[in-house]
């Protein structure tokens, strides 16, 4: 069985927060809120 | 310390797939890289922008960008016109197609075409190797809102190409450990 990993777990979460704020607010507050709090880390090699 | 954000219902994240859709019908082509999705929603935002503006705001090379935007031309999403102020110049707009498509994968992001370029661009930061596809958001998508699936679970929801481009882009997501294997059936 498929799973999604904890960083895709974020990302969704994420995107799907950027998308309900995006139908309320102006996009930048949107992009800048969001992304300065919570953007996914690069996976280490 | 951030907290983490609450995971979105299944039918939240089944929107978000929907955009997916939505972007495919724009490009064409599910195997179209995330990159160029933004690429033309970029464009969309931008209409007349020029390859250099593009390439700038989008922090790409030019030999990247004149790439990608030939291959979105190739595809009839882009269309090229003379410089309204230099001829020597080509202004890049939508198609009225790719336009059309795009404004439904906008819908439910409010028609804010920098909230959803931002979320694919998050999207990309969670590779390491390749520049993912359409196919590989929409598959890893698929998996987010069953929350657990088999692999034939997740390609019965993929576009209807060859099985193993389906099953390449699976293989590409574990490779990626964006989608964990338990090895159970």
């Amino acid at each position: 069985m498929l799973e999604v990993n904890e960083q895709a777990k974020e990302f969704v979460a994420m995107m799907h927060q950027m998308r309900e704020r995006a139908m309320q607010v102006d996009p930048q507050l949107v992009i800048g809120e969001i992304s300065a709090s919570a953007a996914p880390k690069p996976q280490q090699p | 310390m951030n907290q983490p954000l609450p995971q979105p219902s299944k039918a939240d994240v089944i929107v978000l797939a929907e955009i997916v859709d939505h972007l495919v019908d724009a490009v064409g082509d599910p195997s179209a890289t995330v990159r160029r999705a933004i690429m033309i929603l970029d464009i969309d935002l931008n209409p007349g922008t020029t390859l250099n503006a593009l390439g700038e705001r989008l922090q790409l090379e030019k030999s990247v960008t004149s790439r990608n935007v030939d291959w979105l031309w190739n595809q009839g999403c882009v269309l090229r016109k003379p410089g309204r102020n230099d001829a020597r110049e080509v202004e890049l707009e939508t198609s009225p197609y790719a336009h059309k498509h795009l404004q439904l994968a906008l819908r439910p992001f409010g028609n804010h075409h920098q909230a959803l370029i931002k979320s694919l661009e998050m999207f990309i930061q969670l590779f390491q190797k390749h520049m993912p596809t359409l196919r590989e958001l929409k598959a890893m998508l698929t998996v987010g809102a069953m929350g657990k699936a088999t692999k034939a679970q997740v390609i019965n929801h993929l576009y209807d190409g060859p099985p193993t481009t389906d099953q390449r882009a699976v293989r590409h997501l574990i490779e990626e450990g964006v989608l964990k294997d338990d090895g159970e059936r």
